[in-house]
C-alpha cells in the first residue's frame, strides 16, 4: 500500500525521489487526473474539434458579414441589433457547453466501467492510489476539466471571431463607427458565470453517471436512464400526476431559470442570445434549495462510487 | 474458412454431422443471434421490466380507481385509457435499447478481446454483421411487439372481468385494442425497421470503427454540420433532413402529429413505399452494413 515500504533505499538518490512522492498526496491525484486525459483523449479532442468546425463555418459566413451588417444598421431597436450581432458568438457558446455536457455524461459513464472491462482495473488497484484519488481524479474531469477545457476553447474562439470580423469590415470598407460585434467582455462574463452556473447544478448527473458506470456490467446508459424513466412512467400511470418527471427535467433545464432573471424590469422575456449582465443572479441560485440539494445527492453517489469500487473486480 | 477442411474424417461418424452444417448457411446465422441474446440480455430484460412496471401502475391506479367508483361512464373511462400509453412506454423502451445495443454491438467485442476468440470460428463478419443488425431490424421489433400484445392482453382481462362484473360490454374495448395492434404492427414494420435503418447502420458502422467514446462519434458529426451550416450559410437544411429522418416516415400514415396507433388513421402503404426517402435511407443503410462488414475484417482488439 505504501511505495517506501517496497523501495529499497539502496543508494541515497533513490531515498531521496521517493520521499516527496509519499509526502505530497496531490501527487497521485494530478498523475490520475492526467491518466483519465491520456485515455480519453475525446475530453479535449471533441470540443476543440467543434470549436475548429465551428470556426470554419463562420469564414465562409464571413463572406456575407458586411451585407448583412449594412442590412442591419435599418432594424429599429437597438436591442434588436444586439442580438443580431450577438447570434454567432451566442451559438458558439451554447455549441460548446453542450458538446461539453455531453462528452461528460459519456466519460462519466464509461470512467469505472471501461477500466473493469478491459480489466486494466487489476493494474490501477496494484498502485498505491487509494480509491478515493482514483474516484476524485474521474469526477474532476467532468466537474473541472470540462468546463475549464470548454472556456479555453470558447473564449478564444470568440476573440478570433471578433478579429476576423473586424478585419473583414475594414478591408470592405465600412467605417469605424459600425457595429461589428457585441460589447466586449461582457458575453464572456455571462459565458463564465453559465458555465460555472451549469456544473453545479448538473453536478448529481455526473456523479449517478459515476455510481452507474462502477455498478453496472453491462448496458450502463440503460441503467442509469431507463430506471428514473420508467418510475416516472409508473407515477403517471399510477396516479396521473409527473411530479418526478418534473424534478428530472428540472435537474437538466432549471438551472437557467434559477441563475438567471429571464425576465427584465418591464417584465418583457429576455434573448438567450444576449443576456445583459443585469439579469444575472447568483446570489438567488446560490440561496436556492434545488442546488444544495443536488450537491448533497452528487456527494452521496461519490461516495458510493468510492466504497464500490473497493470491491469491483474485472467483469 | 471451411470447417470441412479442418475436420479429419477418421471415422465415418466423425464425417457424418459436418457436411450438414456446411450445407446450411442459415444455422451460423442463427446461433449468432442466439449468441447475442445471450451476451446482451438487456435487448429482453429492459422491455420486460418496463412491461411489469406498467402492469403494476395499471393494477394500482387503473383498476383501483375503476372499483372504487360507482359512475360507469368513469369506470370505463379509466379501464379504456391507459393503452396507448403502455404500448408507447414499451415501444420507446425498445427503440433506446435498439440504439444502445447497436452502439456497443461491434465495440463490445474488440474492447474485452473476445473479437478474438469470435474471428476464430468459422462465421464470416457477413454473418456476424448481419446477426447484429437483425438484433435492432428484426429481434427487437417483434420482441417489443410480443410483449405489448402479452401486456395488453392480461390488462384486457382484467378490465373484461371488471366491465363484465358491472354489466357493461366488453365488445368495444375489445374491438379498439385489437385494431390498436395491428395499427402497432404496421407502425413497426414501416417506422422502426425501414424508416430507421439507415441510423442502426449508422450506428453499427461507427461501433465498429471507433476505439472509444462511439455515442460521441456517432453524434458529434452530424451536430457539427447542421451547426457549421447553420453559422456559414444562416439555413437549416441539414438539420430538417434529419428531423425528417426522426420524424418517422410522414408518409405512412395520413395524419400526422397525433399517436401513430391512433385508429382513425388512415394508413398510406401505396405513399410510404413510392417515398424517395424510404428508398434512399436502405441504399444509404445497406451502403453502412456492408462498410460495416469490409471494416470488421481488418479489426482487432483496442
Amino acid at each position: 500500500m505504501n511505495t517506501e515500504s517496497n523501495a529499497e533505499p539502496d543508494s541515497p538518490l533513490d531515498a531521496q525521489a521517493v520521499a516527496p512522492a509519499a509526502l505530497a498526496p496531490t501527487r497521485p491525484l494530478y498523475w490520475s487526473v492526467r491518466r483519465e486525459l491520456w485515455e480519453n483523449r475525446s475530453i479535449y479532442v471533441a470540443p476543440l474539434a467543434v470549436g475548429a468546425v465551428y470556426l470554419v463555418g463562420f469564414l465562409i459566413s464571413l463572406y456575407w458579414l458586411p451585407r448583412s451588417v449594412r442590412a442591419l444598421a435599418t432594424l429599429n431597436p437597438a436591442q434588436q441589433i444586439l442580438i443580431q450581432l450577438a447570434m454567432p458568438y451566442a451559438h458558439a457558446g451554447m455549441l460548446l457547453t453542450f458538446v461539453g455536457f455531453l462528452v461528460g455524461i459519456f466519460y462519466s459513464l464509461d470512467a469505472l466501467h471501461s477500466e473493469r472491462r478491459d480489466r486494466s482495473i487489476l493494474f490501477w488497484k496494484s498502485l498505491p492510489v487509494s480509491d478515493l484519488t482514483t474516484v476524485l481524479s474521474k469526477a474532476i474531469v467532468p466537474l473541472v476539466i470540462l468546463p475549464v477545457l470548454v472556456l479555453a476553447v470558447t473564449i478564444p474562439l470568440q476573440i478570433v471571431m471578433r478579429l476576423l470580423s473586424a478585419a473583414v469590415l475594414l478591408a470592405s470598407g465600412a467605417s469605424t463607427a459600425t457595429p461589428w460585434g457585441p460589447p466586449l467582455f461582457e458575453m464572456e462574463v455571462v459565458l463564465f458565470y453559465g458555465v460555472i452556473v451549469m456544473v453545479l447544478w448538473h453536478a448529481p448527473l455526473y456523479m449517478w453517471m459515476l455510481l452507474v458506470s462502477g455498478w453496472a456490467r453491462r448496458a450502463t446508459f440503460l441503467w442509469a436512464v431507463l430506471p428514473p424513466l420508467a418510475i416516472a412512467a409508473l407515477e403517471y400511470i399510477a396516479f396521473h400526476t409527473s411530479y418526478l418527471g418534473l424534478v428530472l427535467e428540472d435537474r437538466l433545464f432549471g438551472f437557467a431559470a434559477g441563475a438567471f432573471d429571464l425576465k427584465d424590469k418591464n417584465g418583457v422575456e429576455i434573448d438567450a442570445h444576449f443576456i445583459p449582465l443585469e439579469q444575472l443572479a447568483p446570489g438567488r441560485f446560490l440561496s436556492s434549495p434545488g442546488l444544495w440539494f443536488g450537491l448533497l445527492f452528487a456527494a452521496i453517489f461519490f461516495v458510493l462510487a468510492v466504497r464500490l469500487r473497493r470491491y469491483r473486480e474485472p467483469l | 474458412m471451411n470447417m470441412q477442411s479442418n475436420a479429419v474424417p477418421d471415422s465415418p461418424f466423425d464425417a457424418q454431422p459436418v457436411p450438414p452444417v456446411a450445407l446450411w448457411p442459415i444455422r451460423p446465422f442463427y446461433w449468432s443471434v442466439r449468441r447475442e441474446l445471450w451476451e446482451n440480455r438487456s435487448i429482453y430484460i429492459a422491455p420486460l421490466a418496463v412491461a411489469g412496471l406498467v402492469l403494476l401502475g395499471y393494477l394500482i391506479a387503473s383498476m383501483g380507481y375503476a372499483l372504487s367508483t360507482t359512475n360507469m361512464a368513469q369506470r370505463r373511462t379509466a379501464l379504456e385509457e391507459p393503452y396507448t400509453f403502455a404500448m408507447g412506454v414499451i415501444m420507446g423502451t425498445a427503440f433506446i435499447v435498439s440504439i444502445f445495443y447497436s452502439l456497443d454491438a461491434l465495440h463490445g467485442e474488440r474492447r474485452d478481446r473476445s473479437i478474438l476468440f469470435w474471428k476464430s470460428m468459422p462465421v464470416s463478419d457477413l454473418t456476424t454483421v448481419l446477426s447484429k443488425a437483425s438484433i435492432p431490424l428484426v429481434v427487437l421489433p417483434l420482441l417489443s411487439f410480443a410483449i405489448v400484445v402479452v401486456t395488453e392482453l392480461i390488462m384486457l382481462g382484467l378490465s373484461s372481468l371488471v366491465l363484465l362484473a358491472s354489466g357493461l360490454s366488453v365488445a368495444t374495448l375489445w374491438t379498439m385494442v385489437f385494431q390498436m395492434w395491428l395499427m402497432l404492427l404496421y407502425h413497426l414494420a414501416t417506422v422502426h425497421v425501414l424508416w430507421y435503418a439507415p441510423v442502426y447502420g449508422w450506428l453499427l458502422l461507427v461501433s465498429g470503427w471507433a476505439r472509444r467514446a462511439a455515442f460521441l462519434w456517432a453524434v458529434l458529426p452530424w451536430l457539427a454540420i447542421g451547426a457549421v451550416e447553420k453559422i456559414a450559410f444562416n439555413t437549416w437544411h441539414f438539420a430538417a433532413m434529419l428531423g425528417y429522418r426522426f420524424e418517422g416516415g410522414p408518409e405512412a400514415i395520413s395524419v400526422a402529429d397525433s399517436f401513430p396507433v391512433d385508429p382513425r388513421m388512415h394508413l398510406t402503404p401505396g405513399r410510404f413505399l413510392s417515398s424517395p426517402g424510404l428508398w434512399i435511407g436502405l441504399v444509404i443503410a445497406a451502403a453502412f452494413l456492408a462498410a460495416a462488414v469490409r471494416l470488421r475484417r481488418c479489426q482487432g482488439p483496442i
